[in-house]
This record gives C-alpha cells, structure tokens and sequence, in this order.
C-alpha cells in the first residue's frame, strides 16, 4: 500500500511517502521550489519522492491531506458571524482566498498530482500532529498534546494515542478551541516585536535570552489558565480577546490594549538593533516575558495530560512544539519520563502524520520508528567529475578519511565549509547533511557568521554539534535519554569552563541548541568530528543550515553550489569532492580586513 | 472543471447541513452563491473584474 501525505495551502507545504506502512521519505516543497516557506501543493516534492521510490502516481492508494478544508470553513463562518460587524474585510479576503483556491483542493491535488479524485482523503489537523509524533516512535501508548495556532478548530489539544490489533486509537480528552490559543498568542508578539509571522518566531525565542522577565505578569494576565482540578473537558486556558485581533483581522494580531501593557510595537520589518537603547532593552524583555509564559502554560498542561491520562509517555507537536527552549523545560521538568517531538513539529510534519495515520487504520500499523531523519534527497553528486562551479578549485579525496582530514584541516585553519552529504534531513534544523560548518570557538566567529555569511540578525546564536561520547562533558540539562537533543530539539547549558571555546555557539545565557551527534545517525560527519578533535582537542564544530537569508535550506548540489557563492563559503565539502574559494574572495576572517559594507552578498 | 466545482459545494452545503455546523447553514448557503460567482471569476478571467465588483 502506498499512502502519500500532503500539507500545504497556509505555509511551509510538504509530502511523505509511506510504502507498506513505513515512512520511507518526506520533504518539502520548499527544498525543489526554492522558495522559502512555500505553501503551493508540493507538487515538485511529490514527484521527486516518487521517482526516487519508483513509483508513479497511479500507484497511489491514497493521498491524505493533512486537514479537513471544510471544517476550517465553518470555523472562519462562524468566527466571523460572532465578530460581526467587526472584522468584515478579513471576512471578504477569506472568501475570497477559500472560493478561488482552498475551498478545491480535492480536485486541485487531483489534477496536481494526477490521482483520482475518490482517491483524495482528509485528516484531522491535531490528530496528523499527533500521529507524526507518536507513528515514528516504538511505543505502545502515550499521551499526545498538540500545541499550534489552529487547525480546523482546536488550538491545543490533549489526548490519548494507542496502537492495538485494529490499528490505531485516538482519544481526544480536552480541547482549546479558537480563537484562544498559545501559538496565536506567540505569533502576535512575534508580529508585535516587528518580526514576520511563520518565520520570525525563532528570532523571538533567540532575543528571549537577552532580555528579562519584567512583563511576564502582564502577559500572563492576558492567558488566563483554568483552575489545576477543572473538571475533565474544561482545562486549558483562555486568551484576553481585548488584547489581540487575530479573530477579526488578517492584517494585525493583536490590539490597542496590548500596546498600552506593553508600550508601541516595533514596526514590521524594521531590522531589530541589540543597540542596547530604552526600546531594544523593551523589546527583549517582552519577548522574555512571552517564553516565560508560554513554558509555564505548556507545563500546565503537560501535567493536565498526565493527569488524565495516567501515561508515563508524551507525544508532544504541532508549531509550539518547534520552540527547543520551552522543550528544554517540559523534557527536565520531569512530568513525563519520556518527552517525544517530531523533527518537523510544524505544519509540514502533518504530511507526515497524515499518511501514517492513513496507513494505519487501513491495515498498517506498525510503522518502524524514524532513526536520523534524514528523510529528503540524495544529491546528483558524479564520482567521475567534480561539481560544476567554476569560482572552488575542486579536489577528490581518495577516500573518507582522507576527505576527514582535508575537511579538518580547513576548519581547524578557521574556514567556512558548506557540507552537503546523504539524503536531506526532514525538518528545518540541519543535522550534518545540509550545514554549514566551522569552528565553533573565537570570540568573533558569531558576529562575523551572522554578519558576512548569513546575513542576519547579530543577537541570533548558532548552534553546536558534538560528539555523543563527550557532550556531558560539555554541556548540562539534558532531557531523559537525550532524546531531543540528538535531533536539536531542545536546548542546554553549555558547562562554563567549555565557554569560552564554545562561544560561536553559546546563547548570551549560556545556553545552546545543541546536536548529540552519534555515529549510527551521520557516520561521515562523525568522523570528521573525530579528525576535528585531533588537530583541535575540541569536540565539536558550529553547525547551521546551509542556507544564504531569505532562502530554504540547500537541496541539491546546483543549490549548494550557488548559495555558497552568495554566502562566500570559503569552502565546500560534497563528497568525494572539496572546493576551494580563493582567500580575496572568501569570508574575511578575525584580523582580516572588513569591508565597509557588512552586508554584501 | 464547473463539475468539480459544484460537486465540491454540493459536499460542502451537506457538510454544513450536519448538527454540529446547522446553525451556520443559512449563512453557509448564502456564501456557497457568493462564493460560487467568486469561483467563476477565478475561472474565466475576463469576467473577473465585473463579477468582483460585486464584493
């Protein structure tokens, strides 16, 4: 049986493909496209699974969409119906979006991806979120919680996940429903910090560390928590409707009211500036306030779920669930013995869930667990002929330790390295298949990363990955089994004597989002940590997405190629290959000389 | 395509039909003719610009 799942219509589309109950390959349409975030039918995405799975369309049992369209119609009705007459242009721009594209998607995926219509199936949001959680890991039950702006209706959802001899069980215990909910909330202090909505939250959990608490009071007001013993069904929280707009508008999130708690937003696309002036200060400590609340909500209910449940597991997605920070929280705190959150928690992940779900309701149920996600593409490297990029002088490494050590021997001569080896990973964190690379110590490697090659903000931090063997000795707060942080999902604290030679990829609070790097998940990558390790005593290197601003994670080798050039790489590895960029043309490094324009592409 | 669209309404008019979304169902109606008229101006372009100016 061969099940394809589809998310897409709002932000970040993508596909899985599950052949006999197995989740054999997933991405995003993001990666073929080229463009960031694209919400189109990932019909490029699609095609590229199914060519390198040997399939063809027809072969197709079912394609499950990851939502059910019409249910989110009657939620738009009805929210609508109770603003009126507030509201009325949101109302006229969702009829018009939904009448000239999302109310077809059935015959849109059916003419896009060529399958029958009858072919063409529906899940529930929550439950494609929940699914993609608990179907890519070996347990028998858990308890699921789902956190994200909304789905059909539900925002937040609590519940039970079983697999038994019919298939799959799924117990929805307590729902919030919109217009109340976290990731709303989150996105409209998001917006409210001059970030963009789907894309900035990252930087909003990165600025978080700069700032203090001082308006956590205050926000926390404006998500008013239901009594710890509310009877079974009335949990969750209520949102302070006074204060945002996400309800009525499409434009703005939040109101008046909350520029009178906490003073004029910064506006939209305005490059933030940790300048330390009044507003700067302003701005990171809202947005300190904003992650202190939502980890104190999420543990509440993470203990909700406990409590009714009984389960000693939780399957933990949806957007909020992308937060490593508040992960961090719920996997320490110790209210479940397991915390489990799929690599692609986001919208993208319902692709996943949904086709898993599909399968296993209709004869399938045991899907293998999900190892390394390494999910995507395999690049079109050639053994005979190195990439075609005339600005790297290409060298072919005999063999993989030899490509080590010559990959090594860069980094540890302080050089950029873009790395692009076995199949892309699933989700947006690179894991050492699409990363950048370098040394993860000197006190200007952050800025001059930020600055020179990814072109963004300065307060954002970077990320380590280390050796699995040697991370206790590094870092401190791990969740149980380092589960998480084997897949980036989740933050810790670098140990302070580690600091100073971590500091490219310590958060301002000493914390990093660290990658536990073992060699059964990325055995190449291992090894070159190995031969780091030996030139340097350190390890591990910095690893980010092999991505320039503004542009999805690199996919295939003419990717690579060309952002590398945008991002002045002073190298890239594609093995057996290593290009070389000529010193003048590179990243300059500590001593070299900056250009005035910091930002040249 | 006009097939697949008025099946896909016809779907969507018994989807609001359904206890949970009944209370809707006038509404839902009235919208499925605004949105049908939406639909075919998002199917035949030249007729676009008159039939939007209706909304």
């Amino acid at each position: 049986m061969n099940v394809c799942g589809v998310s897409a219509q709002y932000h970040d589309a993508a596909t899985a493909l599950v052949v006999d109950g197995q989740l054999v390959s997933a991405a995003q349409e993001e990666r073929f496209s080229r463009r960031k975030g694209d919400p189109s039918i990932p019909v490029r995405a699609v095609r590229r699974l199914l060519d390198d799975a040997g399939l063809a369309p027809g072969d197709l049992d079912a394609v499950v969409f990851y939502e059910k369209p019409f249910q989110k119609f009657f939620r738009i009705v009805a929210s609508s119906v109770a603003n009126a007459p507030f509201g009325l242009t949101a109302f006229r721009a969702a009829l018009h979006a939904w009448f000239e594209s999302r109310l077809w998607i059935r015959t849109d995926l059916a003419r896009a991806l060529e399958v029958p219509r009858e072919r063409i199936a529906f899940s529930d949001h929550h439950l494609s979120h929940a699914a993609a959680v608990f179907l890519t890991h070996d347990v028998g039950s858990a308890a699921t919680l789902v956190v994200d702006g909304v789905g059909e209706w539900a925002t937040t959802t609590l519940g039970r996940m079983r697999r038994d001899d019919d298939g799959l069980r799924y117990e929805v215990l307590e729902t919030v429903d919109f217009p109340h909910s976290l990731g709303l909330l989150y996105s409209a202090i998001t917006a409210y910090l001059g970030f963009e909505v789907n894309e900035g939250e990252y930087k909003v959990m990165g600025l978080a560390a700069h700032g203090e608490p001082r308006f956590a009071e205050e926000i926390g007001a404006l998500v008013e928590a239901a009594a710890d013993d509310a009877p079974r069904g009335t949990g969750g929280f209520r949102l302070d409707l006074r204060a945002f707009a996400h309800d009525r508008s499409v434009q703005k999130g939040w109101s008046r009211r909350l520029e009178t708690i906490l003073g004029p937003p910064n506006p939209p696309h305005r490059p933030f500036a940790a300048d330390g002036s009044e507003d700067a200060r302003r701005y990171a400590d809202v947005a300190a306030s904003l992650q202190r609340v939502l980890e104190e909500r999420l543990l509440r209910l993470a203990r909700r779920a406990r409590e009714l449940t009984g389960e000693s597991t939780l399957c933990y997605g949806g957007g909020v669930a992308l937060n490593a920070v508040a992960n961090g929280v719920l996997a320490r705190s110790g209210v479940f013995e397991r915390l489990l959150v799929h690599p692609a928690s986001g919208d993208a992940g319902g692709a996943v869930g949904a086709a898993l779900a599909w399968a296993a309701t209709h004869g399938e149920p045991r899907a293998a667990p999900l190892g390394a996600p390494l999910l995507g593409t395999t690049p079109d490297v050639r053994d005979d002929a190195p990439p075609d990029a005339d600005d790297l002088a290409w060298e072919r490494a005999d063999d993989q330790d030899a490509l080590c050590e010559r990959v090594a021997e860069l980094l540890a001569d302080d050089r950029v390295l873009g790395w692009v080896h076995g199949r892309a990973e699933w989700g947006p964190r690179a894991l050492g298949a699409r990363s950048i690379l370098a040394r993860p110590d000197g006190p200007d490697q952050q800025a001059r990363l930020n600055r020179m090659v990814k072109e963004r903000e300065d307060f954002r931090p970077f990320a380590p990955v280390v050796l699995a063997h040697r991370a206790d000795e590094l870092f401190e707060g791990f969740g149980p089994g380092r589960a998480l942080e084997r897949r980036m999902l989740s933050v810790v604290t670098v140990r302070p004597a580690w600091r100073e030679r971590l500091a490219a990829a310590t958060h301002v609070d000493g914390s990093a989002r660290v990658q536990v790097l073992h060699e059964e998940d990325a055995p190449l990558l291992h090894r070159l940590l190995l031969a780091f390790e030996r030139r340097t005593s350190l390890p591990a290197l910095l690893n980010t997405s092999f991505n320039h601003a503004g542009e999805p994670i690199v996919d295939s080798v003419t990717d690579a190629v060309a952002s590398a050039r945008r991002c002045r790489l002073d190298a890239l590895a594609i093995p057996p290959y290593v290009g070389l960029r000529s010193r003048a043309d590179a990243v300059p490094r500590a001593g070299d000389t900056t250009p005035t324009d910091a930002t040249r592409c | 395509m006009l097939k697949e669209r008025l099946q896909t309404l016809g779907q969507l008019v018994r989807e609001g039909a359904r206890p949970e979304n009944r209370q809707h169902f006038v509404l839902v109606l009235v919208l499925v003719v605004a949105g049908l008229v939406i639909a075919l101006g998002a199917m035949y372009p030249l007729v676009a610009p008159f039939l939007y100016t209706l909304f």
